[in-house]
């Protein structure tokens, strides 16, 4: 497969601290890859190890097919990145802040008009930067991020400090980049429900390491959904169906949620027929597919 | 890199770069206008280009430089400024490369302000002081070239300046090297060992018709450039977390 972005073994290591730990990251070429994982996981780290910006301890890198931090100069040609909240001139107006970046890619003046009218800033563009709302500024720095049409965007979470409109407004603006020009996006992000809603790709990161990547679908289906239910005794409920499944948990009372093990646990016609063959009043079943949140912490609690 | 130079100009705007190359040597002019204005007769123009020359050699340029230089890079130091600038598709040494070249430029333009200024501020004198005059040659070169020569005798001030003020986030080390650099080049006035400390050499310019004065700008115009390669190999391999 054609990766936009591969890693091998990658390992940064401060003093005797490994902060990245031997992460193989396979990044597809024209969707979206989610990055997630809780603060201090080492996405930060491993964002600017793939911008050239540090070095690897060990590993390898390959940005668009070529090597970093051989070919630093020609991967920064074709990539666009935000690393965490946008760095600003605050003295200078948007459309000047943009200037600076595309006179260093040499391109012309009319990239600024397009990439300012993508985040829907052109009618702001003469004003300073210094009075810009967070939203603003991170939607200026998405522009700078996009100037040139970049084969990859890498956004180091892109949506810190948006208010909810901010937040709808970037997740559709990184749902629409692949297919308007081709781009490949890697979003870093510790909210799940964001990436979720826009990765095609996941992979998840803890304390150093890569735990899992896949694409979307596969990565859900290793928390494989709940089952929950409501019955009138939970506890008895319980053990009439302890045979269909070793994760069943009482939510109170009156509610179980039951993991379904992929060979023992029958579907919920089945189930409500057993609950009720024992005496039970069952009032509802309801079959929750799985959250990135799900497997974030099936993953993560078992190497915890 | 023009493109960077251009866009390492254009970042000043708005920013107090600008006024400080107007009021550093406006404040040279103001000093030398305030000596003509205390005069009673003739003065030669000589001794009153010195007077300026030795203001500006002794504590406007190192001070201002000293501010051009922490301006210069405190632009860079907002938070995650230096990830932005150093992911630009540009080789790492030629971003502070620029930034060399446009505080070489600035103290450029600031020299030929300065130089421009105190002839000003000369004739001001002797226009709005009854009976002052200003007699014999008015050393229009010999004044272009001490200039210059201040300003390349700089180099090697202008470069250590820049280097600790590119090199550290806050300003308080540029700023007191600069300070002390300036006070202790006063204390180091006619000792040979100033060709040692960086803020006290263009202040050679003033004696220029001693070789060993001479042998001083050359090594702060030369011990500048070869500090800005050091300085540009030495930033342009760091590894920085902003």
């Amino acid at each position: 497969m054609n990766w936009a972005i591969s890693t091998e073994g990658l390992t940064r290591r401060f003093g005797d601290r490994t902060v990245v730990d031997g992460v193989s990251l396979s990044v597809p070429r024209g969707g979206v890859y989610g990055f997630l994982g809780p603060n201090g996981a080492g996405k930060t780290t491993t964002i600017r190890m793939l911008l050239g910006l540090i070095r690897p301890s060990s590993g390898s890198i390959q940005v668009l097919g070529r090597a970093m931090p051989r070919q630093r100069l020609a991967i920064a040609r074709c990539v666009g990145a935000m690393v965490e909240t946008p760095s600003l001139y605050d003295h200078l107006t948007a459309r000047e802040n943009l200037d600076q970046p595309r006179r260093v890619r040499g391109l012309p003046t009319s990239e600024i008009e397009r990439v300012l009218s993508i985040v829907d800033l052109t009618g702001d563009s003469r004003r300073r930067v210094g009075g810009f709302s967070l939203g603003m500024r991170q939607r200026l720095g998405i522009a700078r991020a996009l100037l040139g049409r970049p084969e990859l965007l890498i956004l180091d979470e892109p949506t810190n400090g948006l208010d909810p409109a901010g937040i709808r407004d970037m997740r559709q603006l990184i749902r629409d980049l692949p297919s308007r020009d081709a781009t490949s996006i890697m979003i870093s992000s510790h909210l799940l429900a964001e990436v979720e809603q826009t990765a095609s790709h996941v992979g998840l990161m803890f304390q150093g390491k890569l735990l899992a990547q896949s694409a979307l679908t596969d990565f859900l289906a290793l928390a494989g959904g709940r089952i929950e239910i409501g019955v009138r005794s939970a506890q008895k409920a319980r053990q009439v169906l302890s045979e269909f499944s070793d994760g069943i948990t009482l939510v109170d009372a009156e509610r179980l949620s039951v993991t379904p093990h992929p060979k023992r646990t029958p579907d919920a016609a089945t189930i409500n027929a057993r609950l009720v063959g024992a005496g039970l009043v069952v009032y509802e079943i309801t079959s929750r597919p799985a959250t990135l949140e799900d497997v974030f912490m099936k993953l993560t609690t078992d190497v915890a | 890199m023009f493109a960077l130079i251009g866009s390492e100009f254009a970042k000043l705007k708005r920013t107090l770069v600008p006024l400080v190359c107007i009021a550093a040597p406006l404040c040279a002019a103001t000093f030398t206008l305030l000596f003509v204005l205390r005069l009673r007769g003739g003065e030669q123009w000589l001794n009153l280009l010195g007077e300026g020359a030795a203001t500006w050699a002794f504590f406007l340029l190192p001070m201002s430089i000293t501010a051009l230089t922490i301006l210069l890079a405190q632009i860079e130091h907002a938070p995650k400024m230096w990830t932005h600038l150093l992911s630009l598709p540009a080789p790492r040494s030629t971003i502070f490369a620029a930034k060399v070249v446009v505080a070489f430029g600035l103290t450029g333009v600031m020299s030929v302000i300065g130089y421009a200024l105190i002839y000003a501020a000369l004739w001001l004198g002797e226009f709005v002081k009854p009976g002052v005059q200003l007699v014999g040659d008015a050393q229009f070169d010999e004044l272009a070239l001490a200039f210059a020569l201040m300003a390349a005798g700089a180099g090697l001030m202008i470069v250590v300046q820049l280097w600790a003020a590119l090199r550290f986030r806050g300003f308080a080390i540029p700023l007191v090297m600069g300070i002390v650099g300036t006070f202790a080049a006063l204390a180091l006035a006619s000792s040979v060992r100033g060709v040692l400390l960086p803020w006290f050499i263009p202040t050679y310019v003033l004696t220029l018709q001693q070789p060993s004065s001479q042998i001083a700008i050359w090594f702060g115009a030369v011990g500048g450039v070869v500090a800005a390669v050091a300085m540009v190999f030495h930033l342009g391999r760091q590894e920085r977390f902003d």
